[in-house]
């Protein structure tokens, strides 16, 4: 019989490109709520435990904790991100690392690149 | 090192532009239609640009032709006479024919050296998504078992229709159940075009880095 395998946490290291003005985190933290929840339904959004862990309004770059064996469709899902609350915006992901520390490490090195 | 690349835009406007020049996206196919308008600025931007000259009838594609092709059929017969045509050009699935990439198609096009076009757009739709990501998810997987060459292109018109280079390996995986399958097809597509083109695409881009 085939082991399952066991859920793990990833994250998702992102910027978000917006033609006009950038959202709150709260903004965006709600948006992805309603988005996963018409995206996946109801029992997917159970499983797939979709967190926004960060977002810095100034510089766009954030990350979003997913869990791995849901990974494929919840990914599919940021690919189709096209507006939020009606500003055009292209959701842009960089980095998938397997945790917090590593992440933040990469949005650190990015953010540096800006200034 | 070259690394992305959207080898079909329909249209251009501004937002695009910054958003191309800004995300790695290095080598733009652009309709022949918008390519003279666009060419120099885009140049400009360190872009490398490519025209790909868009053709609907299989009749038309010949070897005279220097450009690279894209040939969208319009119908099943024209898609499987396309396929088994002996010249390095992409067919394209889009929303309009995404119904005849079968079984038979892939055969045929195992006789052909054409490649398969895949455009990302029509997956923004929500009511053409599940029924389109299921027949590519198909299609591509039988070509890149047949060793038929698969790429994705994003076909966009409008800023919403750009898909960034994340996303697109994102879809890829999503697609072919593997990453970097389809990634490096683009590459593989340009050296089997223009041996020479691609040669000094990447002097000119060593030596600007």
């Amino acid at each position: 019989m085939k082991k399952e395998r066991k859920p793990r946490k990833r994250y998702l290291v992102f910027k978000l490109y917006t033609i006009g003005g950038s959202p709150d985190f709260e903004t965006f933290r709600s948006f992805l709520d309603d988005y996963m929840r018409r995206f996946l339904g109801l029992s997917g959004l159970i499983d797939s435990r979709v967190k926004l862990i960060r977002y810095d309004q100034e510089t766009r770059y954030g990350i979003i904790r997913i869990i791995s064996t849901d990974i494929d469709t919840v990914l599919l899902a940021f690919t189709r991100i096209r507006d939020i609350k009606d500003t055009p915006a292209s959701f842009i992901p960089l980095r998938l690392t397997g945790n917090l520390s590593r992440a933040l490490k990469y949005i650190k090195r990015y953010e540096k690149r800006i200034q | 090192m070259i690394r992305w690349a959207d080898l079909y835009i329909e249209r251009l406007d501004e937002n695009m532009i910054e958003f191309i020049s800004r995300n790695r996206i290095r080598v733009v196919g652009l309709k022949d239609e918008i390519f003279d308008t666009y060419n120099n600025l885009l140049r400009k931007r360190d872009l490398i640009t490519i025209k790909r000259l868009y053709i609907e009838d299989a009749d038309q594609i010949s070897h005279k032709i220097k450009d690279l092709i894209v040939f969208r059929p319009l119908d099943k017969n024209s898609m499987r006479r396309g396929g088994k045509i002996r010249l390095t050009f992409t067919i394209l699935i889009d929303e309009e024919n995404y119904e005849y990439c079968s079984d038979e198609q892939i055969e045929a096009m195992r006789g052909g050296s054409a490649s398969l076009e895949i455009l990302a757009r029509p997956l923004l739709d929500e009511e053409l998504f599940p029924r389109y990501l299921r027949y590519i998810k198909y299609c591509v997987r039988k070509a890149l078992i047949n060793g038929v060459d698969v790429i994705l292109s994003s076909g966009a018109r409008r800023f919403e229709e750009l898909f960034s280079p994340g996303s697109m390996r994102l879809l890829e995986r999503y697609i072919t159940g593997v990453r970097g399958s389809l990634t490096y097809s683009w590459y593989t597509l340009l050296e089997r075009w223009n041996k020479k083109f691609v040669e000094e695409m990447i002097i000119e881009k060593r030596e600007k880095t």
